[in-house]
């Protein structure tokens, strides 16, 4: 049954990304197709954002819970296959799985690679099966709304202290991750508690992971040393804890929280996919990629407008500077458009 | 506020100790100084530095005052800006900035090094006291789990309140639960709930007077026979905590004829 159970949850955090990430860069540039983790993450956006683009107009319709799932659910097997049936030519899991098997580490590439394995181990043990007493205020209001919009099958519109009928929180209604806890556990079958202290803190740890292979990658050209950079990060993560702001409480104590996925996954990807946007000429489809991220930015919390809209500008100010001449106009146009849009309807009806 | 206390009092309460924030900046000197290419040292420094100078900028201070206003939640928002910096990712790459010179076992050792360096320099989460093994996969206190036993499936609503140690997963667990207060709110009676020693009576008549019918409290044997003494009926007991419910009689009838005794008074 707990099996059974898992499922679903394998599909929508493994499957589907990887479907939704050959779609977005079908035919755009053949050496992105060597980047599988940036394929992924880019297909996780995009499940992500998604989710957000039908929410919000859904919770302001107030139309049921019930709905939202099934809609997205259809949205997301029709995209999964379009995918399958214009990449499966192209093969890329037998291009993943061969480029795997090819690949040969020298003996101390597999230490570091132990030992990277080792600190991620024991990282995710503890995401499993430890749990924080305190600082878990914000569940009281997050967690208690994905168990709300589940039961009453409607977005956004419970008391959390009473359990009545309120009217709208516009605060709440503009992102969507409480309800996308409440989709993955509607689909599952798990209890709220279950998706958002244990498999949600698994699952985008190795997520986060990922983000941070792919951030080796960009820095570094030798094996050794991204592996080395990734142990250096794990470490780094493990004994971070000098307050409760820092990345290593967000990854590794509240991970379930909307903020806390912006602030140790879609930060950090965004800010070293960046530079190389700005630099490459104006491609209509990388600008559809930052489209993405910002609306899976904006889909986990309110903030997440107002940081994404400061990486893009500050990056913007560093890149043009160093250039002496203002280029990636139209990306920071395009990524910037629709965390501006949030803000703005945050500030009116607030 | 006074911007430069407001500036200071957020740094302290950001970093905490010295360490990591030593570790930071002694690796942006580091890339500065060991990065040959000027496209990367740019991009790192620049992007960091600017970061900074937006953080601790007059302009973003009032610019958040008008979003958030004010109030106790200020300095924690504002806190949130320093995830723009990549702090861990900037000592990451430092370290290997100055790693990557070596090779084979030389290489190892100082990687190994720098790891005791970077550990010594910080403190673990998993070492809190705070952090602990959960007892259940809900990971939520097992006390909650078996009181969401004690009411049947039938029950639509479950007026209830509780402990201050139990106010913020009562709902998390089942949204049946209707509850008087939230987890900053009437603290005095919740944490009345959670100690010793209770003044029964005003928990009773707070329960009244918000239609509550069941209360959760603190188990102790002298409690338990209190509260039964004042009508209540037990609907369970946990490790650690009781399940009344307060809708009797006795207490009832006392209300009452306090009424009728003021009344006649009058």
């Amino acid at each position: 049954m707990f099996l059974l159970k898992c499922i679903p949850l394998v599909i929508i955090f493994f499957v589907v990304p990887f479907f939704l990430g050959n779609l977005l860069i079908y035919k755009k540039n053949p050496y992105m197709e060597c980047l599988s983790c940036e394929k992924y993450i880019l297909g996780h956006f995009a499940a992500l954002a998604l989710f957000w683009v039908l929410c919000v107009p859904m919770a302001f319709l107030r139309t049921s819970f019930t709905f939202l799932a099934i809609v997205y659910s259809i949205c997301l097997i029709f995209l999964c296959c379009i995918s399958f049936a214009i990449c499966h030519k192209e093969r890329p899991l037998s291009k993943m799985v061969s480029k795997v098997k090819r690949l040969q580490f020298t003996r101390f590439e597999k230490i570091y690679l132990l030992l990277f394995l080792l600190l991620l181990g024991i990282q995710l043990y503890f995401a499993m099966f430890y749990e924080s007493t305190v600082w878990s205020y914000d569940d009281y209001d997050y967690v208690v709304r994905s168990l709300d919009t589940i039961t009453s099958d409607h977005m956004s519109t419970i008391n959390v202290i009473s359990g009545e009928e309120i009217s709208f929180s516009f605060k709440r209604v503009l992102n969507s991750w409480d309800i996308y806890i409440s989709y993955l556990s509607k689909l599952s079958g798990f209890h709220v508690t279950t998706v958002a202290h244990t498999i949600i803190p698994t699952c985008f740890l190795l997520i986060g992971y990922l983000v941070y292979t792919y951030i080796a990658k960009q820095l570094f050209d030798q094996r050794e040393n991204r592996l080395i950079f990734l142990c250096i990060l794990s470490v780094a993560f493990i004994f971070g804890l000098y307050s409760p702001y820092s990345l290593t409480f967000r990854l590794l104590v509240t991970l379930w929280q909307g903020k806390a996925v912006l602030s140790s996954i879609v930060i950090p990807f965004l800010i070293f996919f960046l530079p190389d946007v700005y630099n490459q000429d104006w491609n209509s489809r990388t600008a559809f990629d930052l489209l993405i991220i910002s609306m899976a930015a904006c889909s986990l919390t309110m903030m997440g407008s107002g940081m994404s809209i400061i990486i893009y500008t500050v990056m913007l100010f560093v890149i043009s500077l160093y250039r002496r001449n203002l280029i990636g106009l139209r990306y920071y146009i395009c990524g910037c458009v629709i965390p501006a849009l949030q803000m703005l309807l945050y500030l009116i009806m607030r | 506020m006074d911007i430069l206390q407001f500036f200071y009092n957020m740094t302290n309460i950001l970093w905490g100790t010295y360490g990591f924030q030593t570790l930071f900046y002694f690796s942006l000197i580091l890339i500065i100084t060991l990065e040959k290419e000027k496209i990367i040292r740019a991009r790192w420094f620049g992007y960091c530095g600017c970061m900074l100078l937006m953080i601790y900028n007059p302009i973003m201070y009032f610019v958040f005052i008008f979003i958030f206003g004010t109030g106790s939640g200020f300095i924690p928002y504002y806190c949130r800006l320093f995830c723009l910096i990549p702090i861990v990712f900037v000592i990451a790459y430092a370290v290997v900035l100055i790693l990557q010179k070596k090779s084979g076992w030389k290489k190892f050792c100082c990687t190994l090094l720098m790891l005791f360096i970077i550990a010594i320099s910080g403190h673990s989460a998993y070492g809190e006291s705070w952090f602990i093994k959960a007892s259940n996969v809900n990971k939520v206190p097992a006390d909650v789990i078996e009181i969401c036993t004690f009411f049947p499936e039938s029950a639509s609503c479950i007026p209830i309140m509780v402990p201050t140690d139990l106010t913020v997963y009562m709902r998390q667990m089942d949204s049946r639960f209707s509850m008087p207060y939230g987890r900053n709110q009437n603290t005095d009676i919740s944490n009345q709930l959670q100690s010793e020693a209770q003044n029964i009576e005003l928990i009773l008549d707070y329960a009244v007077e918000t239609e509550t019918d069941y209360i959760v409290s603190l188990y102790t044997e002298e409690l338990l026979a209190q509260y039964v003494n004042w009508g209540c009926e037990v609907i369970g007991i946990t490790d650690k905590y009781m399940v009344l419910k307060q809708h009797c009689p006795k207490h009832i009838s006392m209300v009452a004829e306090t009424n009728i005794t003021w009344k006649n008074t009058r």
